[in-house]
């Protein structure tokens, strides 16, 4: 795809279009990220299907560690 | 990577939406960055700070985290200044400039001698934004 930037609102749409692209890609890490880490939590002796209780562990795992995220958000926030 | 392609700039590019499009990038491009801090940063903190998630981070979770972001920033200010003085500059990364010559003596401890990296004459490149137009 080659956008023109010709017009102020070619650029409008190529500037909300690279954001939404750049919120996707972030979005695919961080989803990836939370994968790796609750699997490692919950999964530790893997059985032949998902237990309700490493279910639950995953759901609890994933809220705490966006939990997480925006500690360390806020944290840089107020730092000096 | 981005599925966008250099974006057409006509030849008669106004120059004030030239300077546009570059803001644009350059805020992204510190976005990114920025972001980039904090998802290494969570991970770190997550590692350090949580053993089994439960229905809520306690509170001694939660201060661990908070400190933990704030000491690696920390941590990362010392450590930087710290290895700069012993390479003996100001900034770790001088660039010498045109006239000037690598200092041998004393050596920098980090490298063993004092100047830019072996094949570099100029500043780090930094990683083209995925978005940034592609020349030719």
């Amino acid at each position: 795809m080659n956008p023109s930037l010709a017009t102020p609102r070619d650029r409008e749409e190529f500037f909300r279009a690279a954001r939404a692209e750049a919120s996707d890609q972030l979005l695919q890490e961080l989803i990836q990220t939370v994968a790796d880490k609750c699997f490692a939590k919950c999964i530790t002796k893997p059985g032949s299907s998902l237990t309700g209780g490493e279910s639950a562990c995953l759901a609890k795992c994933m809220d705490r560690f966006l939990e997480a995220r925006t500690l360390v958000v806020k944290a840089l926030e107020t730092q000096q | 990577m981005s599925s966008f392609d250099a974006p057409d700039m006509p030849s008669g590019q106004d120059a004030a939406a030239a300077a546009e499009v570059q803001q644009f990038l350059a805020e992204e491009q510190q976005r990114a960055a920025m972001l980039g801090v904090v998802s290494k940063l969570t991970v770190t903190c997550w590692d350090t700070c949580v053993s089994k998630p439960g229905s809520k981070l306690s509170s001694w979770e939660s201060d661990c985290i908070s400190n933990c972001a704030r000491r690696f920033i920390d941590a990362s200010v010392f450590i930087l200044n710290r290895a700069a003085k012993q390479q003996g500059r100001h900034s770790l990364l001088g660039r010498e400039g045109p006239g000037e010559r690598p200092q041998l003596d004393p050596p920098g401890l980090w490298t063993g001698w004092v100047g830019p990296a072996a094949g570099t004459a100029l500043p780090p490149a930094e990683a083209p934004h995925p978005l940034m137009p592609v020349v030719g």
